[in-house]
């Protein structure tokens, strides 16, 4: 990988996933298959946390991330159907375990983003400005308000906002007018230019890599960066130099700010 | 390697693999975007610019329109292009909008077409024996791959009949069985196929299991796995560069970018 590339990955988990096989289910299986892809780092949040028991997932991903500190960053999740436990275990994780960032599944939970219970993450990532990648962010008019009421949080929209390329981007003015606002790449499905056209609209830098790794592979996550036909430079910012801002790293290797 | 390198088809990597697409479409269909490549022109010109040495092409209008109408424009606009291999949509004939099964092949055959695709649920029709088994027997007795086609939009979906893809595959071994657009949801079902028939194949335009082209080939062999892209609906270079990316060795590497489908096509039974 040319030096001058960073390739940090927004949106990745850690563990096994009830729906498949996941192959690399190990940090150091990942680290082998983000080795061949070129990604030097991950953001990551466990299956397991976004599926039936967030604390265990929490704590193994701050295990790998204590292990591998410079290839992955912790993403915190909490469940929403478990209000009560929600501050208690975010101070667990941003003041015990190292997490950075807060990831959250409101679709595998099975509760709205717009639901009240989401209240109290949006007030602890707000006081301490972490970042916050969601499966989904529910309406553009929430997504607006919420990113309003709190400047202090990037909130990254995950899965290019479930939109295919065709028709009306949804989020498009939202991510446009907010400077705290961000799209994230990783989808299964890359159709036909649909990258340049996000681009188009809401401008390379709100746009960010991510890959779901390990559920999708990261080079072909890669390739619809590498192979799409933006300017060299607005491939290293989605690549990578988005998300080391929203992280507050300097695009420098070896120089955290 | 690291896919950051892997930027055009003028690397020599992408060109040493002699990439040839198993998935390709050739027209407009339904949800085309403007500016895709839907022309013999438009799709050379992509193929040239990913390093993309052959496609094996059906045409849009042979699935979204009618197969004969769509079989015989195909062969009108690849005609003289050496580097585009047709593939003609086919049904079984029992409505009398196909010819009937020795027709129908033996056209095929005689218009220099060496593989079919088939669209079970957009052409609602059924793949059990008493419903496709006379066309399957013709496929059968030529070794005429046959791309299955069930349009996967997203790989949570269910909608491949592995249960047919077995017995089919079962009751006629001769016959390449090839599956569009396997995605990661499908491992469960396709390992104890794979292990049972060799004559099933995947083709990896949408299957991106981390590991996974690694995991196949090794506990079934790279044979079992054909390029192929999506073109124009998908982009070609994320399957290209986790092709490159991949863990397997260089001449798996070859068999499945392209030698495995020529394999097929030149083992046709004129």
């Amino acid at each position: 990988m040319p030096s001058a590339t960073r390739i940090i990955d927004c949106h990745g988990h850690f563990g096994y996933y009830n729906g498949t096989k996941i192959i690399p289910a190990d940090a150091e299986s990942m680290i082998r298959v983000m080795d061949k892809a070129g990604v030097e780092k991950i953001c990551m949040s466990a299956f397991l946390s976004i599926g039936p028991d967030c604390k265990v997932g929490n704590d193994m991903v701050a295990e790998a991330v204590k292990k591998y500190p410079n290839r992955f960053v912790g993403y915190a999740v909490v469940n929403p159907n478990r209000p009560q436990e929600i501050e208690g275990e975010l101070r667990r994780c941003f003041e015990d375990l190292g997490m950075r960032a807060i990831k959250l599944h409101p679709a595998s939970h099975r509760v709205s983003i717009e639901s009240s219970a989401f209240k109290k993450v949006f007030e602890f990532a707000a006081n301490k400005r972490l970042p916050i990648l969601s499966h989904e962010w529910g309406s553009p008019k929430f997504l607006d308000q919420v990113s309003s009421n709190y400047p202090e949080i990037s909130f990254i929209m995950a899965h290019m906002g479930f939109w295919d390329g065709r028709g009306d981007f949804a989020y498009a003015a939202v991510v446009a007018s907010h400077e705290n606002v961000y799209v994230d790449l990783a989808y299964s499905n890359v159709f036909y230019e649909a990258l340049e056209r996000l681009v188009a609209i809401v401008g390379p830098t709100k746009v960010v890599f991510g890959s779901d790794f390990p559920l999708h592979d990261p080079g072909y996550q890669v390739g619809r960066v590498t192979f799409s036909k933006l300017p060299a430079e607005e491939q290293q910012m989605i690549l990578g130099l988005n998300m080391l801002r929203i992280l507050g790293e300097s695009p420098q290797r070896g120089n955290r700010r | 390697m690291s896919a950051w390198t892997a930027l055009a088809g003028n690397d020599p990597e992408i060109r040493n693999l002699m990439l040839f697409d198993g998935n390709c479409q050739l027209g407009l269909s339904d949800f085309t975007v403007s500016g895709a490549p839907t022309s013999v022109a438009q799709l050379t010109a992509e193929m040239d610019h990913r390093g993309i040495a052959e496609a094996l092409v059906y045409h849009a209008s042979a699935a979204g329109y009618n197969p004969g109408v769509g079989n015989a424009t195909l062969a009108a606009e690849i005609s003289g292009i050496p580097r585009l291999h047709g593939c003609w949509v086919v049904f079984p004939h029992h409505t009398g909008e196909m010819p009937a099964p020795d027709l129908l092949v033996e056209g095929a055959l005689a218009a220099g077409i060496r593989a079919v695709r088939m669209f079970p649920v957009r052409h609602r029709f059924l793949l059990a024996d008493w419903s496709a088994n006379e066309l399957l027997e013709k496929l059968n007795e030529h070794r005429l791959p046959l791309f299955l086609d069930y349009e996967r939009t997203h790989w949570s979906e269910n909608v491949v009949d592995y249960d047919s893809v077995f017995r089919i595959c079962k009751d006629f071994p001769a016959l390449p069985l090839i599956l569009i657009r396997e995605g990661i949801g499908s491992t469960r079902y396709l390992y104890p196929l794979l292990e049972k028939l060799g004559n099933l194949h995947i083709e990896i335009s949408y299957y991106q299991p981390p590991g996974g082209l690694e995991d196949i080939s090794n506990k079934f062999g790279a044979k079992h796995l054909l390029f192929g892209t999506g073109l124009p609906t998908y982009e070609a270079g994320p399957v290209i560069s986790m092709l490159l990316c991949s863990d397997i060795s260089s001449e798996e590497k070859r068999l499945v970018a392209g030698d495995n489908l020529r394999s097929l096509l030149s083992a046709v039974r004129l």
